[in-house]
């Protein structure tokens, strides 16, 4: 919304600096987006050199077929020589003239007397683009012939305005317009606010309204009210510079003294007119009414227009004439020869208007006043008002008996605002009296009352004002949030700080990080290819994803079920950038639904997870070495510090997964329950080809509540013994089929309760030495007795009992 | 036979002084004290010198011996000392040269300060809620007040599931959640993941995190909700922090304010993140809307309380000044490791 200040200044006055009264506003709730001042500047007596003058002559220009060479009279004792590009006047003519000397809007000096094309030029006739007053340059600007000649341009129209422009928040349609705006200023300072615009004229007219138009209703829940004036004896043509001044500074183009007059009563007041030519009205009548399936319509835009049965049109006995609040029709646009012209100031439902809008792309300035809603008690002034100007600026004649088909409007509401429950809510003090003075000035009719204000909803605030709240926040708005004190509450029920699991997860965090993973944040919605991509088996779940109804492209349609595919994005475009070393974790939710079906009744499941890929020497290279190659020990490594911090037993069971390397991939199984929660592996190098990743890439997927689960509840303290450990190291042979997970698990059991930790610490294949499809398995075995020191001889004794196990149950031979 | 005794100290000595690696004083100790040496043999002789010598002479050996000794380990200690000096100067290298391979890790810019957000609440006693992304439209739009019709619940600017079921595009629903699971008081604050149905660009994503902030107590006025913000303000930009309130708009706040911090980058000169302004917005807030508390049924005259929201790529943005939300998202790591702590 802009507001020239100078029409702002027509209904509040104030001496306040612009940018002081923009402040207080701001903080009040109604945003200044920017001060704009159009024209020219004001500086040292700059707008004196603006003089209004007269063509006493001009001729064409002896050397340039387009200038002409023109003597113009700006009251001094003989006529300036002034060599002009316009040919839109004629001698008798009343201009502007701006003097040599004069700063012309946007310019960084200020005009001299010059030569042009060898005649002097004494000076410039001005077209409205020139003086920044509107758009207009097709010629200059021709004034009125009851100006004076000479006199200073700015005793007849301002050479500058300033403009606030403001974004109105969605609640409030009574800002859609300079007198709301004027309505806060007065409520802000304190000051008095004139009455509504709008005197309505004496009707002059020959004939009733109803010999140009009947309107009426058909759909009442769309259109609350219709009203309708009609004029006789218009005189189409340019409206008042000042109007246009006005109407180009607020932001729209000026185009005739009927549309101008029109559209200035919208900007003034907030309630959208319409103009029609009356006799562009077939039958006569105007019907507000639901268009009928495929009726079309040219709208004043010049575009041909498909209707449906959703949008409401004005209908005229042909059928529809334009689209109801939103643009009229081409057919009753008025022109140059328009004689006769019939005025709609109507309310329309907002959703309505809003569902037309936006199907056609129409956002028009009525259209926007209409979806933040039109007072219904407003059309009547707007009405008026609208007369008024035709009257005074088209010389037109008002008809008699205006029509006005209005539903029953709603009952303004009383509400009681108990100041002591403002002051409990805002936390400072108001006070009665200051209460009733802003209520007053914002037109709630407030008067007292035990306790309080008792109050009358303005009939433009009853879609956003109508309880003790809002007079809340209205009291406290007004009075300035400014003096509010700062305070703190103070909490004494419970604790706060991060749950459980929340803790959990900022550990898994600090651990990924630590070790080496940066974290990634990728994209939850993803497109439908990605199971294929990601090469998932046909009867994997995580191919039931579940669908965006409405996404905005088939790349952001789905909700994902697997972070990896993200991450694999990511390692692809920074090795694209040149980087070898690429390790990721992303920690995110999944959507799990059966069969990817959400209903109101049974949302998605989305369980914490942790991905995380990497590809290329974790940290890089240096000239002391490299880090160690991606492959699925790299993600065991990261699984097993993760676990390893948190507490939980971990296990791998082998299995094929088809995205995964068949010979290296495993089921994540956590705790002494063994709980599937995830899966590592590496990247099958298809599905690596797939994502432009050279090389081995170690992935890993698990389900962090399933993790936190494992999480034992506390941990309590062990003894530490310090009685040395014996440690003792064998060798054993065994089929390359043997888990080293079990060959361990096994030593342990045997061991007990002396072997307190066992480690494989070197593994070695030589199918000469130790025969096809054989393997040695190198254990370090921990033996101590946490009461005494124990002796290589017994150590040596459990250590046979273990070779005995491990030979027994995996066919072991001890080596060397 | 004294005489002879001091010339062979003498030598001795010499000959220790003269032995400069380790080898060597071994041995010149072997030549000086061995089992052949000369002042060995002699002190083996002891025994068949007269009675009355004895004592005298055994006692100078003795002596003798003793120096000899301290003299080897004073000479020990000194090549020792050269040769560590020595090994130390062939050990000599460039120390400026890169290090070993600690591979470096990192949590993302959004991790960073939704971390930085959350620890300045919990320091107030807030909990964190969190809350499910697929939502329900009555959670989402219904139960904060927002009516059937209002253009936010469009096709345009929310992403369906299912009728009823949406994608949140708040972390508000949250709220609604909290305050029917959880009797008053209630401090929460809801970090999460929210949507709407942006194409991506610049400034928008079509993803991105809000955290959310819920407090209901007895007696909680809009100048708790001024004083916590402040708080929270000057815990995150700095000690020397304004903040002000504007009044705004939501349909869940009543009344609402956007909350605007004086600029930490021109301290209210004026600069291209405040747009001249000296303020920059960094939130919405605002007493909750009694249709809210009524909607779970708490007594609006005895429970009062405050929300707010803000957007973590916001606040990241205001702190770090990167040009364009989606690089957030590109995970390039030539972006990640530009923010380490």
């Amino acid at each position: 919304m802009k507001v020239p200040v100078s029409w702002l200044r027509d209904y509040v006055a104030f001496d306040l600096p612009l940018a002081a009264l923009a402040e207080k506003l701001v903080l009040s709730g109604l945003e200044v987006d920017r001060i704009v001042t159009r024209g020219a500047p004001d500086v040292d007596g700059n707008h004196g050199t603006f003089r209004i003058g007269r063509v006493v002559e001009w001729a064409r220009h002896p050397n340039a077929d387009r200038l002409r060479l023109c003597r113009v009279d700006v009251g001094e004792a003989e006529p300036r020589q002034i060599v002009c590009g316009a040919a839109n006047f004629d001698t008798g003519d009343t201009v502007v003239v701006a003097l040599p000397g004069a700063l012309l809007p946007g310019a960084t000096e200020p005009l001299r007397q010059a030569k042009l094309r060898g005649e002097v030029s004494d000076g410039m006739m001005l077209s409205e683009r020139e003086l920044q007053l509107s758009e207009e340059h097709d010629g200059i600007i021709r004034l009125p012939d009851a100006y004076e000649i000479g006199s200073e341009a700015r005793d007849h129209f301002a050479l500058a305005e300033t403009v606030l422009e403001f974004e109105v928040t969605s609640n409030r349609s009574d800002l859609m317009c300079v007198y709301g705006i004027a309505r806060e200023v007065s409520a802000l300072l304190d000051v008095e606010l004139a009455p509504p615009p709008g005197a309505l004229p004496e009707a002059l007219g020959r004939r009733p309204t109803s010999a140009l138009v009947t309107v009426s209703v058909d759909a009442p829940d769309r259109c609350s009210r219709f009203t309708a004036r009609a004029f006789d004896d218009v005189r189409s043509g340019g409206s008042p510079l000042r109007l246009r001044q006005r109407v180009a500074a607020a932001g729209m183009r000026p185009i005739s003294n009927v549309v101008d007059i029109t559209n200035y009563v919208m900007l003034g007041l907030g309630s959208p007119v319409h103009a029609y030519d009356a006799a562009k009205i077939p039958g006569r009548v105007l019907t507000a009414r639901l268009a009928r399936d495929g009726e079309e319509l040219t709208t004043l835009d010049g575009r041909h227009r498909v209707l449906t049965t959703d949008m409401l049109v004005i209908a005229d006995g042909d059928g529809p004439n334009g689209l109801a609040g939103v643009m009229g029709g081409e057919g009753a646009e008025i022109g140059a020869g328009t004689e006769s012209v019939v005025i709609e100031v109507a309310c329309f439902e907002r959703a309505g208007i809003g569902r037309t809008a936006a199907a056609l792309g129409l956002r028009t300035d009525s259209a926007n006043r209409f979806i933040r809603g039109v007072d219904p008690h407003l059309p009547p002034q707007a009405s008026a008002w609208v007369a008024e100007l035709l009257v005074a600026h088209a010389g037109a004649a008002m008809l008699p008996k205006p029509q006005d088909v209005v539903a029953a409007l709603p009952a303004r509401e009383r509400v009681v605002l108990r100041t002591g429950f403002a002051e409990r809510i805002l936390g400072m003090p108001i006070g009665d009296d200051a209460a009733v003075r802003i209520l007053d000035r914002l037109g709630y009719e407030p008067a007292r009352v035990d306790g309080g204000v008792e109050t009358t909803v303005p009939t433009w605030r009853q879609l956003d004002t109508t309880r003790e709240i809002d007079l809340v926040e209205e009291v406290g708005r007004i009075h300035g949030l400014d003096a509010l004190p700062a305070t703190i509450p103070a909490r004494h029920d419970r604790g706060g700080g991060l749950d459980r699991a929340q803790r959990l997860r900022r550990t898994a965090e600090d651990v990924l990080a630590g070790a080496g993973l940066h974290e990634a944040y990728t994209l939850s919605i993803v497109d439908g290819d990605q199971p294929d991509r990601y090469g998932l088996a046909s009867d994997d779940p995580r191919r039931a994803m579940v669908a965006v109804d409405n996404p905005l492209s088939a790349d952001y349609a789905f909700m994902r079920r697997t972070l990896v595919p993200g991450l694999l994005q990511a390692v692809r475009r920074n090795r694209a950038s040149g980087r070898a070393d690429v390790a990721l974790f992303e920690i995110a939710h999944l959507y799990h639904a059966s069969e990817g079906r959400v209903t109101a009744d049974n949302l998605a499941h989305e369980p914490w997870t942790l991905g995380a890929v990497i590809a290329g020497p974790l940290g890089g290279t240096s000239w002391v070495g490299e880090g160690r190659e991606s492959d699925v020990f790299s993600a065991r490594g990261v699984l097993d510090a993760l676990c390893g911090r948190l507490g939980v037993a971990v296990r791998l069971e082998p299995t094929q997964l088809a995205h995964l390397h068949p010979g290296r991939a495993a089921r994540i199984l956590l705790g002494s329950d063994a709980v599937p929660a995830g899966e590592l592996g590496e990247l099958h190098p298809d599905v690596a080809a797939r994502f432009d990743i050279e090389g081995r890439v170690a992935v890993l997927e698990l389900d962090l509540d399933l993790l936190a689960a494992a999480v034992p509840d506390r941990f309590t303290h062990r003894d530490i013994s310090d009685q040395p450990p014996v440690r003792q190291d064998i060798a054993v042979v065994v089929a390359n089929d043997v888990r080293a997970g079990d060959v361990i698990a096994a030593a342990l059991e045997a061991g007990a309760p002396l072997l307190v930790n066992a480690e494989v610490f070197d593994v070695y294949r030589d199918e000469r030495r130790l025969g096809p499809g054989r393997v040695s398995l190198a254990l370090r075995l921990v033996f101590q007795d946490p009461e005494r020191t124990l002796v290589e001889d017994e150590a040596s004794a459990v250590r046979a009992v273990v070779v005995q196990a491990l030979e027994r149950r995996f066919a072991a031979e001890l080596r060397g | 036979m004294a005489d002879d005794l001091e010339q062979l100290l003498r030598d001795a000595r010499e000959r220790i002084q003269g032995a400069s690696l380790r080898a060597a004083l071994e041995e010149a100790r072997v030549a000086i004290l061995g089992r052949n040496a000369e002042l060995t043999q002699r002190l083996r002789g002891i025994a068949q010198l007269p009675a009355d010598q004895r004592g005298a002479i055994g006692k100078r050996l003795n002596e003798v011996r003793l120096q000899i000794e301290a003299a080897i380990a004073e000479r020990e200690q000194q090549v020792a000392a050269r040769e560590l000096a020595e090994q130390l100067e062939r050990d000599r290298i460039d120390v400026t040269l890169p290090g070993a391979v600690v591979p470096r890790g990192g949590l993302h810019v959004l991790t960073q300060t939704r971390r930085q957000i959350e620890d300045i609440f919990i320091g107030l006693g807030y909990q964190i809620a969190e809350g499910p992304e697929i939502e329900l439209e009555y959670n989402n739009f219904t139960a904060l007040n927002i009516p059937d019709g209002h253009p936010a619940k469009g096709e345009t600017d929310t992403l369906w599931i299912a009728p009823g079921v949406c994608l949140r595009t708040h972390t508000s629903p949250v709220q609604a959640r909290t305050l029917r699971a959880q009797e008053p008081p209630i401090y929460v604050i809801v970090p999460g993941r929210v949507y709407r149905r942006d194409t991506p660009d610049a400034t928008h994503s079509p993803i991105f995190h809000q955290v959310e902030g819920l407090v209901v107590d007895r007696g909680i006025t809009l100048a708790d909700l001024k004083g916590t913000l402040a708080y929270f303000a000057r815990s995150l930009f700095g000690a020397d922090r304004e903040t002000r309130f504007r009044t705004s708009f939501f349909p869940f706040t009543e009344p609402s304010v956007e909350v605007d911090v004086s600029c930490f980058l021109c301290a209210g000169d004026g600069c291209g993140v405040c747009k001249q302004s000296g303020w920059i917005e960094i939130l919405g807030a605002g007493q909750v809307d009694p249709n809210v508390l009524a909607m779970v049924g708490l007594d609006t005259d005895e429970w009062q309380g405050f929300a707010f929201g803000m957007g973590i790529e916001r606040i990241a943005f205001l702190k770090h000044g990167f040009p364009d939300l989606r690089l957030l998202y590109d995970n390039d790591l030539r972006f990640l490791e530009q923010f380490p702590a």
